[in-house]
């Protein structure tokens, strides 16, 4: 296609465009509505993953809490037996008294009402640093196998918990999309079948004269990618203020509690348009293509 | 420039519209293409189109085997024959001049030579001053030469004419004809399917009659040979 009919055919593409419009406004509204599902899906799973990432940070170390029976040799035995094993950066002791003090700090104002107990009810315990959080499983079944220990506490659950929502959501989101696209690119390749239609004229005369299959398949390709693009760039302004309105009542909702974890409706915007934009005029593309195999092949 | 080697063509739904035709059109040939409806006039042309493939048999154009052609070489056969119609197939939304225009844009001439192009073929075709015209304003001999203008722009060795005159009232016919024997003399093979029994007992040229998807008669300066 030369470079100066590409104007006539944008002309051209936007007066088809117009002349069914009640098919461009249906196919730019099922690919709207897709790209918008595909939004939350996607901000969801972008915002957990973030959070997941948060809590593995966070909740990278292993409590063991130790026996208050057990004698100090056996507690350095722990110690270095722990320190020895894969996946271990770093063990801290934190004795029952310290772990008093430590609480009495975090209660804070009433802090003095532990003042009070007879005896510690807190036991002695390690904090083992991770190095590798995968090795933790590992780590926790063979602590669990020595002598002398009464718990090991990881926030194990937690993290497999989230990351078991995230790929829930990611699967059903990913069979939700598959059949929002199929029906978006159905419903784009009847508009393109129509603008076809009211050209097989034009079509017909391109063929007799020599006209390669791909000239004839430009403009309608174009057209599908532009119903695509229409969609992308509606879905687009949906999902930001959306967002943006979902985001402000978190942050005025739990301040910096959850918001905190969240991504910002101006930086998550960017990808979003960039995702559409690839798939919108990607469903535009095949739902021409579909259509124009039927009707254009001689 | 044409030949068929042994061409059948047997349609899914069992109709043989092609049987075993031989047949040797020369370059620079006029030939007429008679026959009855439904002998097999219109499965040639589209054979030499490539619009249908033969069953058996080859189909040389210019040279070219196209029984084998590739899909993707299908464009360049039909830039090498030009196609002219009953109904005409003009575009009606555009002028005469865009008409013929277009079918040079289609083919990526550079706009410098259409602009030199168009103007030429249409003083050949005797319109070099309705070229701003719209097709429903003109009278259905100037709209087939139109569209003889546009077949021919982008210079093909070939020119088929399916019924060019079945629309036209005689004396327009005979115009038309006038029009397609210079663009003979000018080298081209036109390739004529007709009904028009007066236009071919006028113009002695070469007959090729078919009936049943066969060759019966093949005659230099022949006749139209049925009684209408």
């Amino acid at each position: 296609m030369r470079i100066n009919s590409f104007g006539y055919n944008i002309k051209e593409c936007f007066k088809n465009l117009w002349r069914n419009r009640m098919m461009s406004v249906a196919s730019i509204s099922s690919v709207a509505a897709t790209l918008v599902i595909l939004g939350i899906i996607f901000v969801l799973i972008v915002n957990i993953s973030a959070m997941t990432q948060v809590a593995k940070d966070q909740f990278d170390t292993i409590q063991v809490y130790l026996d208050d029976d057990l004698a100090i040799d056996g507690i350095e035995e722990i110690g270095t037996k722990m320190i020895q094993l894969q996946g271990v950066q770093d063990v801290i002791f934190e004795a029952k008294e310290e772990a008093l003090e430590k609480m009495k700090l975090d209660w804070d104002q009433n802090g003095y009402l532990l003042d009070g107990l007879e005896s510690n009810p807190l036991p002695n315990s390690y904090i083992i640093v991770l190095d590798d959080i995968n090795y933790a499983n590992y780590i926790v079944n063979t602590i669990q196998d020595y002598d002398g220990i009464e718990e090991v506490k990881y926030y194990q659950e937690v993290i497999e918990n989230i990351i078991k929502i995230t790929d829930v959501i990611r699967k059903v989101g990913l069979m939700i999309m598959v059949i929002l696209i199929a029906i978006s690119t159905f419903i784009i390749s009847n508009t393109i079948k129509i603008a076809v239609h009211s050209r097989r004229r034009e079509i017909n005369i391109m063929k007799y004269v020599g006209a390669t299959n791909w000239f004839i398949r430009g403009p309608f390709l174009l057209e599908g990618v532009v119903l695509g693009l229409l969609g992308a760039i509606l879905s687009s302004v949906v999902i930001y203020f959306a967002y943006k309105y979902s985001y402000d009542a978190i942050m005025e909702q739990f301040y910096m509690f959850i918001s905190a974890y969240l991504i910002r409706a101006q930086v998550i915007i960017k990808d979003v348009v960039f995702l559409f934009v690839i798939i919108g005029s990607g469903i535009g593309a095949l739902g021409s293509l579909a259509s124009l195999r039927k009707y254009l092949d001689v | 420039m044409i030949k068929m080697l042994n061409v059948s063509k047997k349609y899914n739904n069992g109709v043989i519209a092609v049987a075993n035709m031989n047949l040797n059109i020369k370059r620079g040939d006029f030939v007429f293409l008679v026959g009855p409806s439904g002998a097999g006039k219109s499965t040639f042309i589209k054979m030499l189109l490539k619009e249908e493939n033969p069953t058996s048999g080859h189909v040389v154009v210019d040279d070219l085997d196209i029984t084998k052609l590739h899909r993707r070489k299908v464009p360049e056969l039909r830039r090498k024959i030009g196609v002219v119609f009953q109904d005409f197939r003009l575009l009606p939304n555009k002028t005469v001049y865009e008409n013929i225009a277009f079918a040079m844009e289609i083919t990526e001439t550079k706009p410098r030579d259409i602009r030199k192009h168009v103007p030429m073929v249409l003083s050949i075709v005797g319109l070099a001053d309705k070229q701003k015209m719209y097709p429903d304003q003109l009278s259905g001999g100037e709209q087939q030469r139109v569209s003889i203008a546009r077949a021919i722009i982008n210079n093909p060795p070939i020119l088929i004419a399916d019924e060019p005159t079945g629309n036209l009232d005689p004396e327009t016919s005979r115009e038309i004809m006038k029009l397609l024997l210079q663009i003979n003399r000018r080298g081209t093979t036109v390739l004529m399917a007709t009904h028009d029994k007066e236009i071919v007992d006028l113009m002695k040229q070469r007959v090729i009659a078919i009936e049943k998807g066969r060759v019966v008669r093949d005659e230099l300066g022949g006749k139209y040979g049925y009684a209408d």
